[in-house]
């Protein structure tokens, strides 16, 4: 019984993490139509920046809100450099997915050269707590609290506001958008900022759960993608639901073969559901 | 330096044999097959376990490699009945990924990740400059043969399938089939090239299989050109002249391979974004 409730706690942790990775990814998925895999490495680096900046002397908080930052201009930079400039030349969308991988393994790279290659841990502890004969932390505790309230305000940005509405209309139809008036540019634009500020947050939590290496970006992506693809990429909640389901299989696989099996189960699920299911437990679809 | 050349010589034969089977399925038949670098993990293990656990003779290990490869990759075309462009693509990689994480998980075929050391060489074949030999005559025959081929009516079969998948079906060429016979070719080549790899480097590791390697097929193909073999070869030995020089800087080894695979990435990002036929190509990506 203590067994089961560890892991439905770590399912809980890992998957939040998780699901704020995906829930990036499909934001930004949703707007652009670009699977944007560099989003793991935006993460990876702006988890090195958090980690650093830390190192440094300043205070946790500090230490966030520049990671945040850090996501916020390596997304947009990519956006501006990159995705825009194809978009405009009307690349077919394996030109993005070759530019994504490029600029994901970039970050794995520019990483290495900036911080070294060895890896890093933080070393950060908090109270622990004794729920039903399992274990949990203070941190942990506020890790799944503040990953559900970012969720449920997503949620309420993307159906009420009046940038939900524009975003909505771009990822529809982006002609249809432009003759209504709206910057479909602007609305791309503003959609990396809050895509990556979700991914700023994902690393710090990242960095005070997990161990840092600088090649972490590509297993980073590979959950998200996973996790999207799970749900049906372009359905926020379903990528939310894929991150959970990715996670307890991996305690799952931990628990019961070991822990070599967990970065496996990924990629093992991530194949399936793309040759069996592609439009995910909760897509709409779409056309291949 | 002689000693040097020839050693790099037989790296970047393997490396060309490994860019012209990814120009085979990408640029011409427009599958974009991100598991090629899971393929070539299959020849490099197959050969190295055949000839070294097993003890068959080394051709039989590397055509028994090729084609197991061939057939693998055989497998991999089914998928592509249906799904296509960025989609196929991302379950290819999905496959680069599981086929990664068997290598990593089944100890006791592959050692997992500690990787198989001393692979034999061929008899013969021990030497440096021998085995350039063996590299340079199966690299040189094969291109002669997939530049026949994809300049045959069967190539033009093939870039019909990429440039406009219902006309070539409504002009009533076998889609399907066509795509399956360039996935097994390339599966064979690609194949042939990993198992070149593992009985040169003499030693295989999962981590050797990985995105690093997929970068260098993609960069060689895009910078020499999509649809285009001559231009493949180009790319291949243009990436070596640039990246080779790295070595020689006065940096830290630990930095070398990331500024090697920085510049590879910078320049696959530039072509893509600048000049998506790349020097010789005759085609851009579809999908």
């Amino acid at each position: 019984m203590d067994v089961l409730v560890q892991l439905v706690f770590h399912t809980l942790i890992t998957g939040s993490i998780y699901a704020l990775i995906a829930s990036g990814l499909v934001f930004i998925y949703a707007t652009t139509r670009v699977f944007h895999l560099a989003h793991g490495g935006v993460i990876a680096f702006a988890a090195y920046v958090f980690w650093w900046t830390n190192e440094m002397g300043l205070p946790l908080v500090v230490a966030g809100i520049v990671a945040i930052l850090a996501s916020i201009i390596l997304g947009v930079l990519m956006n501006e450099f990159v995705y825009e400039p194809l978009r405009a030349r009307k690349t077919k969308s394996l030109g993005y997915l070759i530019a994504t991988i490029a600029m994901l393994m970039m970050c794995g790279a520019v990483i290495i050269l900036l911080f070294g290659a060895q890896g890093q841990s933080l070393g950060f502890s908090t109270e622990l707590y004794h729920v039903a004969g399992a274990t949990i932390s203070f941190l942990q505790i506020i890790i799944i609290a503040s990953a559900f309230i970012l969720f449920l305000g997503l949620g309420a940005l993307v159906r009420f506001s009046r940038f939900g509405k524009a975003m909505r209309a771009t990822a529809d139809n982006e002609v249809v958008a432009e003759v209504l008036g709206i910057d479909t540019h602007a609305v791309r634009r503003l959609t990396f900022v809050l895509g990556s500020a979700l991914g700023g947050v994902a690393s710090i939590f990242y960095v005070l759960e997990f161990n840092l290496d600088p090649n972490m970006g590509v297993m980073i992506a590979v959950k998200g993608l996973t996790a999207a693809i799970i749900g049906g990429p372009g359905s926020i909640v379903g990528a939310i639901l894929g991150a959970f389901l990715l996670s307890g299989v991996e305690q799952a696989s931990v628990w019961y073969l070991g822990s070599t099996w967990r970065n496996a189960m990924a990629f093992v699920l991530l194949f399936v559901f793309l040759l069996v299911k592609p439009t995910g437990l909760f897509g709409r679809g779409r056309d291949f | 330096m002689d000693a040097y050349l020839i050693h790099l010589g037989s790296l970047v034969g393997i490396y060309i044999l490994m860019s012209l089977s990814f120009n085979l399925v990408v640029g011409y038949t427009g599958l974009l097959n991100l598991g090629h670098v899971g393929l070539m993990a299959i020849g490099a293990y197959a050969s190295a376990i055949l000839m070294k656990t097993a003890g068959l003779p080394f051709a039989v290990a590397l055509l028994g490699a090729a084609t197991l490869t061939m057939l693998v990759a055989t497998l991999l075309a089914i998928p592509a009945r249906k799904i296509r462009g960025d989609y196929y693509a991302l379950v290819t990689l999905g496959f680069m990924f599981v086929v990664f994480a068997v290598l990593v998980n089944w100890e006791s075929l592959t050692r997992g990740t500690l990787g198989i050391p001393g692979v034999p060489r061929p008899e013969g074949f021990t030497s440096n400059a021998m085995f350039l030999l063996l590299v340079g005559t199966i690299t040189a025959i094969t291109f002669w043969f997939l530049d026949r081929l994809v300049n045959s009516p069967f190539g033009r079969a093939l870039e019909a399938v990429r440039d406009d998948e219902e006309v070539a079906q409504a002009l009533g060429k076998p889609v399907f089939k066509l795509k399956v016979i360039a996935m097994a070719v390339s599966g064979f080549v690609v194949g042939m090239a990993g198992a070149l790899l593992a009985h040169f480097v003499q030693f295989i590791s999962p981590g050797m299989f990985w995105l690093d390697l997929l970068i260098w097929a993609l960069a060689g193909m895009m910078i020499g050109g999509v649809a285009s073999m001559r231009g493949t070869v180009l790319g291949v030995v243009v990436l070596f002249c640039l990246l080779e020089p790295v070595r020689f800087l006065d940096l830290p080894s630990a930095y070398v391979g990331p500024l090697r695979l920085l510049i590879m990435l910078a320049l696959l990002l530039l072509i893509i974004l600048y000049k998506p036929r790349g020097i010789m190509g005759r085609a851009e990506l579809e999908g």
